[in-house]
Parts: structure tokens; C-alpha cells; sequence
């Protein structure tokens, strides 16, 4: 073997714990010679390079664990002390510094206005694409432009928050978008279909519609814009349901941590299909409910405020503190407390989804509940 | 090495040039769990792992002004980790031999010095910080860092209430957080609190 070739083989059985008595000699040799420190360096970054591998069975227990260092276990009962306050400037965080904690959201782009000791900022356009080998790409900071290619199927970034697909590959491989609790993003599906994601949402669609159907699945919330195709029908899975769809916009609210999940109609025609029930068929501004087992339609649903939040704005008609907190929630990544009962209340009106949380929560001393901002912790009392 | 992901790397390298904390973690989040299964591998040792993860993180940290330049940022913080650890083997190999030859017991712990001065310096500071502390602030922050109790535990441990304990932990990182910084080695806190 090459003096390289033997290293590297070295390297391998000291990694596998294999060294032979003879081996064990020379691998201590090729240590003492500081000659060698390069070429030995040189293996170690192709064998770390080698052992990127995502779908490698100990990852989860590594992931947990650094998880853990950075105090992003939310399992955890203590409020970590490994918190910190993300900061545009170090200055800020140096000045303000009032309660720490981790923090999972990266800039917006753009100036990012000054923020006040226990505020937070809005949500972004923030996902993270998982391709069919496993391999992820964070959104949130990647340029415009080609991003990856699956087969002949060429994934771009064309805007600020959207990505599409173009051209057509017959492998049927499947791709994953998701959103962290702040994040939203928008996607455009191989045949032209526009969806647009809701924070700590996920859809998982193929690269392209081969066959004779068009299929994607999503959890959380999302929007679709469904191009027209006659010869393809489109559905949707969500859960245990399957929505049919012919050429329309909806709308799909099923968050597990909701206690209905809500088809809206916009545009066009769907069909519901519950897991082990009757399938029913909507028209144009009426609401599909799944509580449980129980499933019904609602008429004359407030249509825009279903789509508000894609709209980037939040509609709180008609809504009750737990519905604005659960939005809040998401968009915040707040965890809420109540000191009390729950405080109940009809809220109206619309605000801007760009607006910092203190901003928003004034909605809340306007319906005289009195609350408390800890970090990312909002405390209603 | 796809150009997409380098692309994402640099991006993270700039971002930490300007002390973007945000970005600081999610370097450790995306190269941790490479490194770490390959230094537990290489070192068959818990404790030099983490060592040698906290060096190598420490040095990215503290000389990120350097980084915006850097073409390939993998390569960059593959050397270094692998620096770190060649370093280390040698001295593991020297022990060794010291110890076959002097017949120390098995299992007895080995000392290695720091290799680096900022490792002793930021430890001297937390020493430092934890000795002028009020005696109550020092005793909950050992409790909870190194005996690794919760809070509850804590709490009760000493009859104070829950909130206390938080309240005290968060002072107490807080202001070690602001004096090692005064000391010139302006670290993230989750650093701080999990290395030292």
C-alpha cells in the first residue's frame, strides 16, 4: 500500500477499534512523526467527509444530544439556563441581556428593527427541503437560483420565500418541505400547482407527477392554488383523510394541536374523504370539519380570514383567546401559560403578520387581559 | 462536496464573522453529529470528545474573524477538529506507554493539560466569578452544573421555592456570561454553561 492508503487504513481500524498488536505499533509510530500530521489530517477530512450520512442509524442519539447542550430539548422540564437571547447585534444582547434563552429563529432579510427587552419578532420565510437521498437544505439563508437536482428535475429558488420545479424525471422519488414553528414558504409543484406553507407545517409531494394521479401529503397548514388538469386528478392526504381535487383553491388547517381540523373551499370543487366514512363534496365557501371521528360541513365560512395568513395578516374576527393564542403560538414559537381560567373574549380585527409580538399583543390589554412576555414564554393571568 | 451545501456553509462561516450568535449553533448543530461519532470512535472516550468538540467549537469562536475568508468551511473545521485530535492521540500514545512502563492502575484517570490558554482562562474567570458570588447563588448554580439536579431538586433540596432557583440560575449564568465576556472571549451562554 502507499504510505497514504496506509494511513487511512490505519485510521479505519483505530476508528473500528481493530488494530492489530502490530497495527497498534504502527499507528503509535505515524502519531510520534510529526511528518506525517498532514497526510494524517488529510485522511481524517475524507473519512468525516465520507461519514456524512443522514440516514445513519445513530444520528438521532447524536442530534438528541447536542439538542440538549443548546438547551433546545423543550422535553425538559428546567427553562435552561443554556438559554440566550439571539441578537442582531452583540451590543443588544449585552444591553438587554433580562432573560436568556435559545432561540431558533435567523433573520429576517432585511434591517431588522431594534427589539425591546421581552419582545420577539415575527415570523419569516424560513424551511427547511429535504431531498429523496435524505439531504437537507436550510431555506432561510440561501441564495436565489438553482438550489439542487433531483434526476432531470431542477429545484430553484426563484423569490424570497418560493421554490419550483422544473422539467420531468420518471423516477418516482419524494421530496419534503417543512416549516419551523416563525417559518412559512411558499412552493411551486412540478405541474404548476402554487402551495403556500404556514409555520410548523410540512408537505411531501414527488418530484414530478408521473401515472395517472397527482398526490401530495401535508401536516400543520397549507394553501393550494391546484392547477387544472382533467387527466390527472389531484389529492391530498392529511392525517387519515384524502381530499380530491379538481382544479380549485383551498385551504387545509389540520395542526395536531388543534382540536378541528378545517378544509375551507375558495375556488372550484373538492371532495372529502374521512378515514372510514362517507365522502362528501363542497362547494365554494363552506368548511369541511373533522373533530375526532365527527365530521360535518359549515356553510358561509369568513373565507378571507381562513386565507388571512397567507395574505401575511392575521384575522382574529369572531376568534377566542385560545384561537389568537394558538396562532400567536406558531408564529411567535411562544409556549403560552395561564395563571387562571381562560379569559373568554370575542376578539375582531386584522394585523400584519410582520409585526413584533409586543405589537400584537396589544389586542389583548384592548380586551383587558393582563399578560406577561418571559422570553418566549407568554404568561396570561 | 456539492456545491449547495458549501454555498450554505459559507454563508454560516459570514454570519459568525459578525458574531452571529444563531449561526454559531447551527454550525455545532449541523457538523456535531459528524464529529462527534467519529471523535468517540477515534478517542473510545466520552470526556475527549466533548473536550475536543468544546476546543474545536472555541477555536472557530474566537477567531472568527478569519472566517469570512475561508473557501471551503468543511475542510476548514475538519482540520481543525483533526489537528485537536492528533494532538490528543499523541499525548493518549505518550501516557500509554508511561503507564505500562510505571504500572499505573487501569482506569485511572489521565491528565492532560489545556492545550490551549483561552481553555484555562475562561476556566480561571468562572472560578473567579463563582468565588465572589453570594454563597446561596454559588451553592444552587454547583447543585444544578455539577451534580446536574433540576430545579424541583433543588428547590427542595434547600426548602426555597421553584421560582427562586430559576431566577438564581439565570443570574448566575448570566453574570458569568458578562464577565468572561469583560475578559475578552465573548462566548455564547449555552457554551459556557456546557463547557465550564
Amino acid at each position: 500500500m502507499t504510505g497514504k492508503d496506509n494511513i487511512r487504513y490505519l485510521l479505519e481500524q483505530c476508528l473500528a477499534g481493530t488494530l492489530s498488536p502490530a497495527q497498534q505499533s504502527e499507528w503509535t509510530a505515524l502519531l510520534a512523526d510529526p511528518a506525517q500530521d498532514e497526510s494524517l489530517c488529510e485522511a481524517m477530512h475524507q473519512l468525516l467527509l465520507e461519514s456524512d450520512n443522514p440516514l445513519s442509524a445513530d444520528r438521532p442519539q447524536w442530534e438528541a444530544r447536542i439538542t440538549a447542550i443548546l438547551g433546545l430539548d423543550k422535553q425538559k422540564p428546567l427553562p435552561k439556563i443554556t438559554r440566550w437571547w439571539w441578537a442582531a447585534a452583540l451590543i443588544v444582547f449585552l444591553a438587554g441581556a433580562g432573560y436568556l434563552f435559545n432561540r431558533d429563529i435567523s433573520p429576517a432579510p432585511g434591517a431588522r428593527p431594534y427589539l425591546v427587552k421581552n419582545d420577539l419578532p415575527p415570523g419569516g420565510n424560513k424551511a427547511t427541503l429535504t431531498l429523496s437521498n435524505g439531504q437537507q437544505i436550510i431555506l432561510d439563508s440561501v441564495a436565489n437560483g438553482t438550489l439542487a437536482h433531483q434526476g432531470s428535475v431542477i429545484i430553484s429558488k426563484s423569490a424570497n420565500g418560493k421554490i419550483d420545479y422544473q422539467g420531468t424525471d420518471a423516477a418516482i422519488v419524494f421530496n419534503t418541505l417543512s416549516t419551523p414553528r416563525g417559518g412559512q414558504y411558499q412552493l411551486q409543484l412540478p405541474d404548476g400547482s402554487n402551495v403556500w406553507l404556514d409555520a410548523a407545517s410540512s408537505i411531501t409531494y414527488p418530484i414530478a407527477f408521473t401515472g395517472d394521479q397527482r398526490t401530495v401529503t401535508i401536516t400543520g397548514e397549507a394553501y393550494f392554488e391546484v392547477a387544472r388538469d382533467k387527466s390527472k386528478p389531484f389529492h391530498v392526504r392529511v392525517g387519515d383523510m384524502t381530499i380530491d381535487v379538481l382544479g380549485t383553491a383551498f385551504n387545509i388547517n389540520a395542526y395536531i394541536g388543534e382540536p378541528v381540523s378545517k378544509m375551507t373551499l375558495v375556488e372550484g370543487s373538492i371532495k372529502i374523504s374521512p378515514a372510514g366514512r362517507p365522502s362528501s363534496l363542497l362547494k365554494p365557501g363552506q368548511q369541511g370539519q373533522l373533530m375526532g371521528q365527527q365530521f360535518r360541513i359549515v356553510d358561509d365560512i369568513d373565507v378571507d380570514q381562513t386565507v388571512a395568513w397567507k395574505n401575511g395578516v392575521f384575522n382574529f374576527d369572531k376568534a377566542d383567546l385560545p384561537a389568537v393564542i394558538r396562532q400567536l403560538t406558531r408564529w411567535y414559537d411562544l409556549d403560552v401559560r395561564f395563571r387562571g381560567p381562560i379569559p373568554v373574549r370575542e376578539f375582531r380585527g386584522k394585523l400584519p403578520r410582520d409585526l413584533n409580538l409586543s405589537q400584537v399583543l396589544k389586542i389583548l390589554t384592548e380586551m383587558d387581559i393582563k399578560y406577561r412576555v418571559e422570553g418566549h414564554q407568554l404568561l396570561i393571568e | 462536496m456539492s456545491s449547495d451545501a458549501n454555498h450554505i456553509e459559507k454563508e454560516l462561516f459570514s454570519r459568525i464573522a459578525e458574531s452571529d450568535e444563531s449561526a454559531f449553533r447551527d454550525l455545532y448543530l449541523r457538523y456535531g453529529k459528524i464529529l462527534f461519532p467519529f471523535l468517540q470512535n477515534l478517542t473510545k472516550s466520552e470526556t475527549a470528545t466533548d473536550d475536543l468538540i468544546q476546543e474545536t467549537l472555541l477555536r472557530i469562536w474566537l477567531h472568527r474573524d478569519r472566517l469570512s475568508d475561508v473557501e471551503y468551511p468543511r475542510a476548514w473545521i475538519h482540520r481543525i477538529a483533526a489537528n485537536l485530535a492528533i494532538n490528543w492521540l499523541r499525548k493518549e500514545a505518550v501516557e500509554e506507554s508511561t503507564v505500562r512502563e510505571f504500572g499505573r492502575r487501569p482506569g485511572q484517570h489521565i491528565d492532560h493539560p489545556e492545550s490551549t490558554f483561552a481553555v484555562q482562562a475562561i476556566r480561571t474567570i468562572v472560578q473567579q466569578t463563582l468565588d465572589a458570588m453570594p454563597a446561596q447563588r454559588r451553592r444552587i448554580w454547583l447543585l444544578h452544573r455539577e451534580q446536574g439536579m433540576k430545579a424541583t431538586e433543588i428547590a427542595s433540596e434547600l426548602g426555597i421555592s421553584n421560582s427562586t432557583v430559576k431566577n438564581t440560575l439565570v443570574t448566575a449564568a448570566r453574570f458569568i456570561r458578562e464577565q468572561v465576556e469583560k475578559a475578552g472571549y465573548g462566548l455564547p451562554l449555552w457554551f459556557i454553561t456546557h463547557y465550564f
